[in-house]
């Protein structure tokens, strides 16, 4: 019999803190989509998006040791891709658009205050972007979802064996478990324990 | 800058530079954070539509990730990761086979594709019907409070957090030898009993207890059907004197423990009976049989028609239903629908041929039932067709 399974974010995160480049691959290949979409839209140029995408994931990947997996994947990779977008638009020739906008902003806006708030509306409406495509390309950014991952894949991508993957995966799921509480919606997948 | 200030283009961005450095006033990070939901928010410009650009896009990105961080790994080429190398041609026939039928006919492809959920149904809840020694019959769930019946010198109360406690009654100040309770769920129920020696049980769905309303001298015997998790007190409460051994009786097999925390699966549409235990000891014995086994903390004793096999297995994933999961552990596709059966009450029909693979993972059981069919959906090897409270399982 084969094992099939779904590697939460969760799992993944903790695999990729280790300084697994297979986590690593499948983490880009779950969010590049959605993050270009995102900065495309900001930046309106599908260089500049790019290059932010690039920049996203090699930040990330360089900062992998101090990453907390008790914060959502999402929510770390949505902070640096504002980040990177704010720096383009700060680097760009022309920046009226941007400012008008911002102007009238400051005149009729909104300010949302509560940072909790803030976070939530920007997965939401990043999580959007792929839904509001046509079909045939969200197919396309779609089938990045299907992965299908070992732990003997990532255990020779760390280095170490199975069996040390395996206990490592059941002493994070434990520890997420506890302060994710029985409510949370807890997403984590761990074959062959 | 506050937002009364008039912004001019040096200080949009000297502000994006500190909002970057991290060194802006908490006013100004809600400013540029609010701003940039609303760009966000608004709509696309069009869309990216050419499947191959995107395709090139993301190779190309990668690319460059590879060469500014020094990783070696390359991602994988799609589609054909899961297939073994002999079927390498033929997968790519087929993949190119697919895309095709799918640029052809985009929007009814894409119906073949997913799975179909005409409605959603929601998770079970804590709910029960406790049937007394005199034949009444209460509903048990989430409106009643408090002392709901009294017998053989017993109080039956329901706490706030909708468990059944079952209590001596202070006034007689003994317990008569009285009859029995049956305490059932329904499918999509699960409930938590306190019984008067304070054993506490848990009961999955589709489950029922049996228990004397009083233990008295001698052993103290319960019957159960289904699956119920015992966390059995060592000290006898009510006669006091010396260990009563506590018996959980199911139609296979009789437990038999001192003061120990185990789980027993006796679902009759399951081919074995489970007995998983946590803590303490317990003796597992085949009905009218002299074949019986004793477990350790840890060790599972899995009776089969022919054989009691004992080995180690994974607690939590015996134990989730009691906390609040799905965790699948080997899992067959069967196995894993008959547990979706009895929490969110379906009726599980098959098609297609049967797959050959188990799957492992974690769901809450808080979830609607759809969230749980997404996950197992995902692994690419089954789809579902929901309608009313019938699940068709499509295997591939």
């Amino acid at each position: 019999m084969k094992q099939q399974r779904v590697v939460s974010d969760e799992e993944l995160m903790y695999f990729f803190k280790q300084g697994s480049e297979i986590a690593f691959a499948e983490i880009y290949e779950r969010y590049w989509g959605k993050l270009f979409l995102h900065a495309r839209k900001l930046l309106k140029d599908d260089e500049e998006a790019r290059d932010v995408i690039q920049e996203v994931f090699t930040q990330f990947w360089q900062r992998a040791a101090s990453v907390d997996i008790s914060v959502a994947l999402s929510s770390y990779l949505y902070k640096i891709v504002r980040n990177r977008i704010f720096d383009h638009i700060k680097h760009k020739k022309v920046v009226n658009d941007y400012l008008s906008s911002l102007t009238q902003f400051m005149e009729e806006g909104v300010l949302l205050t509560d940072v909790d708030l803030r976070e939530k509306e920007l997965s939401a409406l990043i999580e959007r972007e792929i839904q509001a495509l046509p079909p045939k390309m969200r197919h396309i950014f779609e089938l990045s979802r299907k992965q299908h991952l070992s732990y003997k894949e990532i255990a020779d991508s760390l280095g170490i064996s199975e069996h040390t993957v395996k206990s490592q995966v059941s002493n994070a799921l434990r520890i997420l478990k506890s302060r994710t509480g029985v409510a949370g919606i807890v997403f984590l997948f761990l074959s062959g324990l | 800058m506050n937002t009364r200030q008039k912004m001019d283009e040096n200080k949009f961005r000297d502000t994006l530079d500190k909002y970057i450095r991290d060194e802006c006033s908490p006013e100004d990070i809600q400013l540029m954070e609010s701003w940039y939901l609303k760009e966000t928010a608004k709509e696309s410009i069009a869309a990216a539509d050419d499947p191959a650009l995107m395709m090139n896009y993301r190779k190309s990105i990668w690319n460059e990730i590879k060469n500014q961080t020094g990783i070696t790994r390359n991602l994988p080429s799609r589609g054909v990761r899961r297939l073994v190398p002999r079927l390498a041609l033929a997968a790519s026939v087929l993949l190119v086979l697919s895309a095709g039928l799918y640029y052809y006919s985009g929007s009814i492809r894409k119906k073949q594709y997913g799975s179909v959920y005409e409605n959603d149904l929601s998770p079970g809840n804590n709910k029960a019907y406790l049937t007394l020694a005199d034949g009444r019959k209460l509903l048990l769930d989430t409106a009643s409070r408090g002392e709901i019946a009294r017998e053989s010198g017993i109080r039956i109360r329901k706490t706030a957090t909708g468990q059944l406690v079952y209590q001596l009654d202070k006034k007689q100040g003994h317990a008569n030898e009285g009859g029995y309770n049956t305490i059932e769920t329904p499918v999509g129920g699960q409930y938590m009993v306190e019984l008067p020696d304070g054993t506490k049980v848990w009961l999955n769905a589709s489950s029922s207890l049996r228990f004397p309303v009083n233990f008295a001298s001698g052993k103290r015997i319960v019957e159960l059907s289904g699956e119920g998790y015992f966390e059995v007190a060592r000290k006898v409460q009510i006669q006091g004197t010396a260990r009563q051994p506590f018996v959980v009786h199911t139609s296979k097999q009789d437990i038999e423990v001192l003061g120990t925390h185990f789980n027993v699966n006796a679902y009759s549409d399951e081919p074995d009976t489970k007995t998983t235990l946590l803590e303490g000891l317990v003796r597992v014995n085949r009905i009218n049989s002299a074949e019986s086994v004793q477990l350790k903390p840890g060790e599972q004793a899995v009776l089969s028609a022919t054989v009691i096999r004992v080995g180690t297995t994974d607690i939590e994933a015996e134990t989730d239903w009691k906390n609040g999961y799905f965790i699948l552990a080997h899992e067959s596709l069967e196995g894993i629908m008959r547990k979706v059966a009895r929490w969110y009450d379906v009726d599980v029909e098959y098609s297609g041929k049967p797959v050959n693979t188990t799957f492992g993972g974690i769901v809450a059981r808080s979830n609607n039932i759809s969230a749980v069919l997404n996950t197992l959906e995902a692994t690419g090897s089954v789809k579902f067709i929901l309608k009313g409270r019938k699940l068709t399982v499509l295997q591939q």
